[in-house]
């Protein structure tokens, strides 16, 4: 799971880090907020993970500007030692899906993050044999059918298949797909997601004529999208969000 | 503010973290004594409520208790006040044994 961390202290940062790397998430780490956003309008995340006090702008900038410009509804969780009721409950209602009081705990952090996770999109579907359209991918054995027939795929192609159905309609990055499949020490270019998404559709056939769509977005990455028949003429929206301008 | 001159218990998976978290926090310690003495209620309450934020998640509960006294005492403009809770900030930092569990 890829988390972007915005928060300026080092202590809570090497904290947090270290908490959420052994647990097998993959984080980034940034100290200004319009580097945050910056980052956004190119980069994709399963959970933000803000705090309020920031050196340039306040999390609460970070947060509105998340909701206005990034489209699907990636969790975010404010986490500040800001402990006053109106400042939660404030966060809360600007579309924060939860506030967590600092100091920090390793299992209570842990623990809402998969509770967000859970009640987000970005988890479905989780289950190790799930069917989505006229596929049937079952994760234990690692063989996707298709109407009934085994389609013969890589190891890497069958992990970024996965990844592309579980994450359907979402607007993912080239880095955020990298990350997922190669993992976080790959040395990889982003070129290779490229070569690998353009077998996949080949091999799958997502393409409209079967209801699919793997839309490849500009410098930005893909999006995998079912789609009925009476909307494959529609034109594509990109959902990528505007450039940074937070105040 | 009592402070516990006990042996500390931390989690073994911070071991790699405490040490220089310690070091930053006497360094900390030692920019509040400069703020207070120059009336600086900004780096005050900032460096105050830093601590506060990150000492419990540490496993130094006494840190997130300074750190939110210190912040207060900010914000009530009181470096009189501040300066106290730094002095035994400084007399912690120099008594406390970390023992990794």
């Amino acid at each position: 799971m890829r988390v972007a961390i915005l928060e300026d202290d080092p202590a809570q940062i090497d904290l947090v880090t270290l908490w959420l790397n052994n647990s097998g998430f993959n984080c980034h780490v940034f100290t200004y907020g319009k580097e945050f956003t910056r980052a956004l309008t190119r980069e994709s995340f399963d959970i933000f993970l803000l705090d309020w006090e920031l050196p340039d702008i306040t999390g609460a900038d970070v947060l509105q500007w998340i909701r206005q410009n990034v489209r699907d509804a990636t969790p975010v969780i404010f986490t500040t030692a800001r402990d006053r009721e109106e400042d939660i409950a404030a966060m809360l209602k600007a579309g924060a899906d939860d506030y967590i009081v600092k100091p920090l705990r390793k299992m209570e952090l842990l623990a809402r993050i998969h509770a967000v996770m859970r009640r987000s999109r970005n988890e479905k579907p989780a289950d190790d044999v799930f069917e989505i359209g006229e596929f049937r991918v079952n994760v234990e054995s690692r063989t996707v059918h298709r109407h009934g027939q085994q389609v013969e795929l890589t190891q890497k192609g069958f992990d970024l298949a996965v990844f592309l159905f579980r994450n359907l309609s979402r607007l993912l990055s080239r880095g955020h797909i990298l990350e997922n499949v190669w993992g976080r020490s790959s040395n990889l270019n982003t070129r290779t997601v490229d070569t690998h998404v353009s077998r996949l559709r080949s091999k799958l056939g997502l393409v409209p004529e079967h209801g699919w769509r793997l839309v490849a977005i500009y410098q930005h990455g893909y999006r995998l999208e079912q789609i009925h028949k009476d909307e494959q003429n529609d034109s594509v929206n990109t959902g990528i969000p505007t450039p940074a301008t937070t105040t | 503010m009592t402070i516990t001159m006990l042996p500390i218990r931390i989690d073994r998976e911070l071991a790699t973290l405490v040490p220089r978290f310690l070091d930053n926090c006497r360094r900390d310690a030692g920019v509040l004594e400069k703020a207070c003495a120059q009336f600086d209620l900004d780096t005050i309450r900032k460096i105050g409520h830093s601590l506060k934020g990150v000492g419990g998640g540490y496993g130094f509960a006494e840190i997130t208790s300074i750190g939110a006294t210190i912040e207060a005492a900010a914000k009530a403009g009181d470096t009189e006040a501040a300066l106290t809770v730094v002095i035994a900030f400084k007399a912690f930092l120099k008594a406390v044994q970390v023992e990794y569990v």
